[in-house]
């Protein structure tokens, strides 16, 4: 876990440094989210660009004695959400007897692996990738989780079970079964 | 839910997903760029109010008291208290108050011409130092310090702390003008700051970054 302590404080008291500070911490766990969410760096350096704006105008809002995290990705998501929402998302497909003539060097097989996660996670429900990336990725509490979507518990429990059920169906046909 | 968390297959795609993009300077200018000129919501005064009962230190007796004052205070600034017949006028409570000392002939207007708020100003300007946070991204560096005119070029005055992602990181107290200086990795290889413009006139013939440094 990164400590955002010292460049927290300092951004809220209106310390341009500090919030540069936290800016860099926090841009790569942001960018992770937002490209597993929405699908593509670009929309996803958009939607984290975007939630960084609002965190630097509401920071005052944040109280001392909340945890960050969720204040923060309830802020990204909705990004995400909004972003998904008014673009159409764009894949890359590769047909079969589409490949590039330098196809004569595979990937490697983790990076085929994680292509494949990437297009199992964009079949999925916006909401059920969201409370998985939250809960397997981000390593968030369901509590904080719900407080995220603004859904129950119990609602949030089962979006994440359903993901993990899609996931482990879909890549155990691929690559368990090969 | 523990079969989830658990199966083979789960773990491999939290293992794929987990790992973290590359640090992206780019980006993150793009950010600062666009917050630039904004101005953050001031806090709302019953945020203020609210975050002040649930502090740790807060008390209901505490703030009892402190109400108790202000209403004493505010008995005796009406005059309440006075002998009878010899009320203090309103407006001279306020100078009182505001001067710290008594003159029954001052009225409102003088009071505030009395103060020599922009005088107290400069003089807090210039004396007043700033924090400013120094960042660096240089993660296969051993140690990291912070070298300037404001510390007299001393390498080991100012180490700065590494974080996680492996920027390194340090507040100073510096003063309000322009400033050069420049960071010294592992004890004797000096760097520029890539994100501030490069000094022309850097010191010991050494390169330097230049930073301006104002009060808000």
């Amino acid at each position: 876990m990164i400590e955002l302590g010292p460049a927290l404080q300092g951004a809220k008291r209106g310390d341009r440094h500090a919030f540069a500070a936290l800016v860099e911490l926090l841009h790569p766990r942001a960018m992770r989210y937002a490209t597993h969410m929405v699908g593509n760096s670009e929309d996803a350096e958009e939607a984290v660009q975007d939630a960084f704006v609002r965190v630097y105008d509401n920071l005052s809002k944040f109280r001392d004695d909340a945890a960050f995290d969720p204040w923060f990705f309830r802020i990204l998501a909705n990004r995400c959400r909004t972003l998904l929402a008014k673009r159409k998302r764009r894949y890359a497909v590769i047909e079969y007897g589409d490949l590039p003539n330098n196809a004569s060097t595979p990937a490697s097989t983790s990076d085929e692996f994680a292509a494949e996660i990437q297009y199992v996670l964009n079949q999925l429900p916006a909401e059920q990738r969201e409370a998985f990336l939250l809960r397997h990725i981000e390593d968030m509490e369901y509590e904080a989780i719900a407080a995220i979507t603004g859904v129950g518990l119990s609602a949030v429990r089962m979006r994440v079970k359903r993901a993990c059920d899609v996931l482990r169906s879909e890549l155990n046909a691929v690559y368990m079964d090969a | 839910m523990m079969q989830d968390e658990t199966n083979e297959t789960i773990l491999r795609v939290k293992a794929a997903l987990k790992s973290l993009p590359p640090a992206n300077p780019r980006a993150v200018a793009r950010v600062l760029s666009a917050v630039h000129g904004r101005t953050p919501q001031p806090t709302p005064r019953w945020r203020e109010l609210l975050d002040w009962m649930q502090a740790p230190s807060f008390s209901f007796a505490g703030a009892a008291g402190m109400v108790a004052v202000a209403l004493f205070a505010g008995y005796i600034a009406n005059g309440r208290l006075g002998v009878a017949g010899e009320s203090v006028p309103h407006s001279n409570a306020y100078a009182l108050a505001r001067n710290g000392s008594i003159d029954s002939s001052v009225q409102p207007s003088n009071t505030v011409k009395n103060v020599p708020v922009a005088a107290a100003s400069v003089v807090a300007d210039a004396e007043r130092v700033m924090p400013v946070q120094f960042v660096f991204d240089f993660p296969n560096a051993h140690t990291v310090s912070v070298v300037g005119d404001f510390n007299d070029w001393t390498v080991d005055q100012a180490p700065m702390q590494k974080f996680a992602n492996g920027a390194w990181n340090i507040t100073l107290p510096v003063k309000p003008g322009r400033h050069v200086y420049a960071f010294v990795v592992d004890g004797k290889r000096w760097m520029t700051d890539p994100r501030a413009p490069k000094a022309h006139d850097g010191d010991f013939g050494k390169p330097g970054s230049v930073i301006v440094v104002t009060t808000p």
